[in-house]
């Protein structure tokens, strides 16, 4: 992918019943790593899912460089092209890792012959080289949402979406996870976009960030422009929880609902 | 990489493992009597149960991988949805029906040695095979249905349901053999077809077809829920339950006869004195042992009476011309033989019944000891049943009560019994 790669939303837009999970979200997402951050509910996971063609639009539409997933043939090639980690995964709890792994890489598209290869790269880009025979069951956390990650890069995407991929692990593995998600960004035509609730990790990984509310976009720009509403540090919080609590604030005064965001470029 | 979620070792070991289920199930060591096609075709049937819940819950697991929480092969995964479950359908419905076909090969084989291979009823076993390998698939759809739940939650539904739809038709069958109720069930819970009936071909077909039919719209359905994105467009699915419902609805108001009679049937007899016994070609290597225990007992409890028996297979040589049976069969002077023969029944066992059939003749089986006989006469003719039963199958011949019978042979098959009779077969009794 070149640089005019992205992730271009229009007016995007999920309604679950008589409530709108997203609104009228409007935005381009570019390569490097796009941290998305909101409070509970405010409908990270649906944009994650969305983004991840695991469900479609009530109203409004997204391409992923140049691709619509309302083709057919362009959601099959975005699929191919696009590697998902969901908040709580599961996996084959009685096979080893490799296996997942090589299956997952099947079915994300590698050809049978070159899926073990694959299986060990992405293992060892994980850091779990050294556990590959070992069953899922006996992996620690951490090393499961390692696991998860090998999965989904398998075979090797330009997209990758991913859920709280630090949820619950010691910080230890979570600067692990970290390294590999700066170094997988780095390559070059990658796409990263993850949510988290951990507000100062994106400070190490993070070129964007997104901040939902209530369905709505209340904050999309550079991590410095973030950073830039974090203000006099009162101790509370670091500058990054500061800047976050800040948009929030500014984002429930002004009401937004998807138009004219704070930060918006 | 065996593309398969649980991969190679996985699938080895759910095929050995229906495998040796439906080895055990198929009692193929049992050597006597020698199998016969019809025992073939009902211990497939009637077996599948076990290794249709072995491919159910391994079907059912690997339904996990495809559910939108997995990281394996979620509906969003590169190589197409319905690529991905035809495979996983696919082999699974192939490991199920070949492990459970072979674990069938040793009593195929032991019964092809006796009974050569001109009437196996392939027609009938491959509709079965075809049923079996509906499970897994049902399974699968299931276990997609309830990939939100717990992993041992979805494992149970997957399980009851398997349980459920299988033995449900024979559950609400509430008519005789023959009847469609059971028409198109996996299992009917019946030793049918007995020898002289065979399943009938239209039936068989019909099951061919609808089970068919029934693991094609599982695998439509499955498609469509993992790649529907809306309510509606995953509701729309349901449309593909229409067929086999359909065909479950034309087949109960047809009510079409499960068995047929089998055009092959025919009929081995044997004459030794004043006794004829009749057989189907089946049970041949049963006909010495009938003539042994009914001609020891006729001739010397009745001699000079004609007896013709109609043995086992030949419930239908009254209604019907079967090869080798003399004609006409007049069934006021050709007897039912009520001894009865199964797969699992020893000589010792068989022999034991033909021996109470001859008593249950000999002590008054005729309409004059039937109904509206008073109470002090049928106890009287049981009695005598159970000494006769006695006396014939011990090893030695009591030439007194041999005589007692003779002089009053004529009263006990009119059941005209009085008290001398009574006190004198009391002394026998002892």
């Amino acid at each position: 992918m070149n640089e005019a790669v992205g992730i271009d939303c229009e007016s995007l837009s999920v309604r679950h019943g008589a409530v709108w999970a997203l609104r009228d979200v409007t935005m381009r997402i570019g390569t490097g790593v796009t941290a998305v951050l909101g409070p509970n509910g405010a409908g990270k996971s649906t944009l994650l899912r969305l983004l991840a063609t695991q469900c479609a639009p009530s109203r409004g539409s997204f391409s992923v460089g140049g691709l619509d997933p309302r083709r057919q043939s362009d959601l099959n090639r975005l699929r191919l092209d696009m590697g998902f980690l969901p908040q709580q995964f599961e996996c084959m709890e009685w096979s080893s890792a490799l296996r997942n792994v090589e299956y997952s890489a099947w079915a994300h598209g590698v050809a049978v012959p070159d899926c073990n290869a694959a299986a060990y790269d992405a293992l060892s880009l994980v850091g779990l080289s050294h556990v590959a025979g070992m069953q899922v069951r006996k992996l620690s956390g951490g090393m499961r949402q390692r696991l998860g990650l090998a999965c989904a890069v398998a075979h090797r995407p330009h997209v990758l979406i991913l859920d709280e991929p630090t949820v619950g692990i010691d910080p230890r593995q979570r600067m692990d996870i970290r390294r590999f998600l700066k170094d997988y960004a780095a390559q070059g035509d990658v796409i990263v976009v993850m949510s988290t609730h951990i507000v100062d990790e994106i400070q190490t990984l993070a070129s964007d960030v997104l901040v939902l509310d209530r369905g709505s976009v209340a904050f999309h720009g550079s991590l410095e422009r973030f950073r830039s509403f974090g203000g006099e540090r009162d101790g509370l919080g670091s500058v990054w929880e500061l800047a976050y609590a800040a948009v929030l604030d500014r984002s429930e005064h002004t009401g937004a609902r998807g138009s004219d965001p704070v930060g918006s470029a | 990489m065996f593309p398969f979620p649980l991969g190679g070792m996985g699938y080895a070991a759910m095929c050995l493992l229906i495998m040796l289920l439906s080895l055990l199930q198929s009692k193929w060591w049992l050597s006597w009597p020698p199998a016969v096609w019809n025992d073939v075709e009902i211990r497939m049937r009637e077996s599948q149960l076990a290794g249709s819940l072995v491919a159910g819950a391994y079907a059912a697991m690997q339904a996990r991988a495809f559910g939108v929480n997995s990281v394996l092969s979620p509906p969003s995964a590169g190589r197409g949805v319905a690529r991905r479950v035809c495979r996983v359908c696919a082999l699974s419905w192939l490991g199920c029906v070949v492990s459970y076909a072979v674990g069938f090969v040793p009593l195929i084989v032991v019964t092809a040695k006796a009974q050569g291979t001109d009437r196996c009823d392939v027609l009938a076993l491959a509709s079965i095979l075809l049923g079996v390998g509906m499970w897994p698939v049902i399974a699968f759809l299931v276990g997609v249905l309830t990939s939100r739940l717990a992993s041992y939650l979805s494992l149970s539904v997957a399980l009851v349901v398997i349980t459920v739809v299988s033995t449900a038709p024979m559950a609400l069958s509430v008519n005789s053999t023959g009847r469609s109720y059971l028409a198109l069930s996996a299992r009917w819970g019946l030793d049918f077809p007995r020898v002289g009936d065979v399943t009938a071909p239209v039936i068989t077909w019909a099951r061919m077809v609808f089970f068919a039919v029934v693991t094609i719209c599982m695998v439509m359905i499955a498609i469509g829920v993992l790649s529907a994105f809306r309510l509606p467009e995953r509701l729309g699915t349901a449309c593909w339950l229409v067929p086999p419902a359909a065909m479950v609805a034309l087949v109960i108001a047809m009510q079409p006869n499960i068995v047929a009679p089998d055009p092959r049937s025919s009929a081995v007899c044997e004459t030794r004195g004043d006794i004829t016994i009749c057989v189907e070609w089946y049970y041949r290597r049963q006909l010495p042992v009938m003539m042994d225990v009914d001609y020891n007992a006729y001739r010397l409890f009745d001699p000079g009476e004609r007896h013709m028996l109609i043995g086992p297979g030949l419930l239908g040589a009254y209604s019907r011309t079967i090869p080798g049976m003399p004609q006409p069969v007049d069934r006021n002077r050709w007897r039912l033989n009520n001894a009865s023969i199964g797969i699992t029944l020893s000589e010792r066992e068989f022999r034991s019944q033909l021996v109470a059939d001859v008593a249950g003749d000999l002590s008054g089986g005729g309409p004059q000891c039937s109904a509206g006989v008073d109470i002090g006469k049928s106890a009287a003719r049981h009695r005598l049943y159970e000494l006769m039963r006695r006396k014939i199958g011990g090893d030695s011949v009591d030439v007194d009560f041999v005589a007692w019978y003779r002089r009053h042979d004529k009263q006990i098959r009119a059941c005209e019994w009085t008290a001398d009779m009574l006190e004198e077969m009391e002394s026998y009794e002892r």
